[in-house]
């Protein structure tokens, strides 16, 4: 009868003694001899497939003509020609591992002694480690600039530095305009670009090289990102410096209510600075002082618990 | 005759700079709990009004002073106030009157005995305007009315309690407590307490009035106010002449009816003052004659028939016949009779009745209000052709009736 096939169990990697590992002999053994559950002994197919000997008693030849199995992994029905010279090269070079495993795992099997303490182990993780595997002579540098750039005057000096390099490429008649981000910028010509003519920021970009081109070197040279969609709706330099210099938050709302012009207006509407309290509305209509002279009078506390 | 200027009467509602500094007086409810604080809290305004390059007349008021001393909330918070703004666009009122005077109209003289803050003279100003206005339209409106219903409708008009229901309607609300810290929109007054006896003690400027002589209907157009009621207290109704000299001097509370009499009052003073007379008339035009009243439930004749007869004796008509016109179910229990009441071959009146004498008295009361309520055709005020509307219209003469019939 054939055995009905079982699913992978973990211990089934013990059972592998071709593959080179670590692990003691005596362990591997004992493994087997627990793997051993099944009633009926494995039966060994042999080199031979079981469709290839029905093929040969069909044909009654030792080589039957026709394909050898149709739905094997490696059924040449299945393979192109290409795949099929790769599969063949791979499986000689399984063919090679396999031969040098064999004789290595043996050695290290043999070399193998098991430490009684961590004192000799090599150590992995921690700070210690990080230190290690940092290369001083080489340190990481990132594309974009470290800190990004708050003041709005190095902003529109960066932006404009991106702009006249990236035309003067493209008038020179450079094909890829983004090589402008090789050039790592230093602070002191930065600054000597900004001047008072606003002219350049009527330049239209809506040339996608160019824009792509300015946007990158700008976010390179200031290290803030704009979004895909700043990037689209900003046809003009002038709408990509207002994308990168956005006006300081209020802090609270009422700051940005009185920044409002619509409420400037109205004379029927009182913004209040904090919340309205219930001691407020009390102080409103007078009630609040009767309030507290009465909590006072009985020894009460005005506000909070006694 | 020399003109009246009445609006430089008012120069003390003009804006502050044209005003005399005064001592502001500190609410006398924190005088009392809060007594440590008063020696340095009373501050007087400069004692020069020369200087006028500066408008803000409380800046001379310390700022250390906590707004709840003041009896009522400073001029200057006027501006900032939603709620008194809400309430000058709610009543439509005309823009040369400032947030300022309409927050000092809100002020009761209970809240504030300062007549410089309280509105009191402008009550005094907008009673007389509202009085004048009211009278002179049932005058010449409704000629032939008995004086009794004349004073009725007045005070239907323009009394205290119709003054009242319009300060609700108008959404004014009234404060807890009077104080600087209030908002300026609320009314503020100093309410009655329980246990105050409302004081009627005051002057009524009748003579002999220790003796309680009957008031007849002359005496009352004499000696009494606009509504033919007795003057509660002269000192009051002659412009506080006490309070000023006593400015600290609390008196009683007022109820509420009290202050919202006085503040509508003082507002129409404040819209005469500050925007003219046909500002101020539109505005009585379009806030009090809009409200309806039935003039004919105001009647109440003790002896209809006789009334009626004497009236057509004074006016030569034929005495006047009652005589049945229909009747249904005389023998059941619910009879109904309708009388007309004639002189010669015209009928004066129609009444129906449960019995003959109810429907006679009915058709004679009916005759009568016919009479009393004659209405002229496109009757004129005199505050129609006053001003400059001179030349626009010309002045006919108003019906005047001789009077009503007395029996």
């Amino acid at each position: 009868m054939k055995r009905l096939p079982r699913t992978a169990r973990s211990v089934d990697l013990l059972l592998d003694i071709s593959r080179p590992t670590s692990i003691c002999r005596s362990c591997r053994l004992r493994a087997a001899q627990q793997s051993a559950l099944s009633t009926s002994a494995i039966r060994r197919e042999g080199p031979v497939p079981f469709t290839e000997r029905i093929r040969k008693r069909i044909y009654g030849t030792e080589n039957p003509p026709g394909q050898e199995d149709p739905y094997a992994r490696n059924s040449p029905l299945r393979q192109t020609p290409e795949t099929r010279e790769e599969l063949r090269v791979l499986e000689s070079e399984d063919d090679l591992t396999v031969q040098k495993a064999t004789p290595e795992s043996s050695e290290l099997a043999n070399m193998y002694e098991p430490a009684n303490s961590w004192d000799s182990l090599e150590w992995v993780g921690g700070e210690d480690y990080l230190e290690a595997l940092k290369d001083d002579e080489k340190p990481y540098v990132g594309f974009m600039h470290g800190t990004k750039v708050q003041d709005n005057d190095e902003i529109r000096a960066a932006l404009r530095r991106a702009v006249v390099e990236v035309y003067t490429l493209h008038y020179a008649g450079r094909e890829d305009l983004t090589d402008v981000c090789n050039a790592r910028h230093n602070d002191d010509d930065f600054k000597s670009l900004l001047d008072r003519n606003y002219e350049w920021l009527a330049l239209s970009i809506k040339e996608p090289r160019i824009k792509f081109a300015i946007v990158k070197r700008v976010m390179q040279l200031t290290g803030i990102r704009l979004s895909d969609y700043a990037i689209q709706t900003s046809p003009t330099v002038e709408a990509l410096l207002q994308r990168l210099t956005t006006k300081p938050k209020p802090k609270k709302l009422v700051e940005a209510l009185h920044a409002d012009s619509r409420f400037a207006n109205l004379q029927n509407v009182k913004l209040f600075e904090r919340r309205v309290t219930p001691i407020d509305k009390e102080k409103q209509v007078g009630r609040w002082k009767v309030i507290e002279e009465a909590l006072v009078n009985r020894d009460l506390p005005v506000t909070g618990h006694q | 005759m020399k003109r009246l200027r009445l609006d430089r009467w008012g120069a003390q509602f003009l804006p502050p700079q044209y005003q005399v500094p005064r001592p502001r007086v500190l609410c006398p409810y924190q005088q009392a709990s809060h007594d440590h604080r008063i020696q340095h809290s009373t501050r007087f305004y400069r004692s020069t009004p020369a200087i006028r390059d500066t408008p803000d007349y409380e800046d001379s008021i310390d700022l250390a002073t906590p707004l709840e001393q003041l009896p009522s909330p400073p001029p200057k918070l006027a501006s900032s106030s939603a709620k008194l703004a809400a309430l000058h666009a709610r009543l439509s009122l005309p823009s040369k009157l400032p947030l300022h005077t309409l927050a000092r109209c809100l002020v009761d003289a209970s809240a504030d005995p300062s007549p410089d803050f309280n509105n009191s003279s402008l009550a005094i100003l907008g009673s007389e305007i509202l009085g004048y206005h009211t009278s002179e339209y049932l005058l010449c409106h409704y000629p032939r009315l008995p004086m009794t219903v004349l004073f009725a409708a007045q005070y239907a008009y323009v009394g205290p309690k119709a003054l009242r229901s319009m300060t609700l309607e108008w959404g004014v609300e009234v404060a807890a407590e009077p104080g600087g810290e209030v908002d300026p929109g609320l009314l503020q007054l100093k309410r009655l307490r329980p246990e105050e006896a409302v004081i009627q003690a005051g002057e009524t400027g009748r003579p002999n009035q220790q003796w309680a002589y009957r008031r007849g209907t002359s005496s009352r157009i004499v000696y009494d106010d606009q509504f033919g009621d007795l003057k509660k207290d002269a000192t009051t109704a002659s412009g506080n002449a006490m309070v000023v000299g006593s400015s600290t001097a609390q008196g009683p509370g007022a109820t509420d009816e009290e202050a919202s009499k006085n503040f509508v009052r003082a507002l129409v003073g404040a819209v005469y003052l500050h925007a003219g007379r046909a500002a101020a008339k539109r505005f009585f035009e379009q806030h009090f004659l809009s409200r309806q009243l039935e003039l004919s439930k105001l009647f109440d004749f003790k002896h209809a028939p006789r009334d009626l007869s004497r009236l057509c004796a004074r006016e030569g008509f034929e005495s006047p016949v009652a005589r049945l016109i229909s009747e249904t179910g005389r023998l059941s229990r619910h009879p109904v009779f309708v009388v007309g009441v004639y002189s010669g071959n015209d009928k004066l009146g129609e009444g129906a009745g449960a019995s003959l004498d109810e429907a006679r008295i009915r058709a004679a009361a009916a005759a009568l209000k016919g009479w009393y309520l004659y209405s002229p055709i496109d009757a004129m005020v005199p505050s129609d052709v006053e001003g400059g509307d001179k030349e626009k219209k010309k002045w006919e003469p108003a019906m005047i009736d001789i009077g009503e019939i007395i029996t």
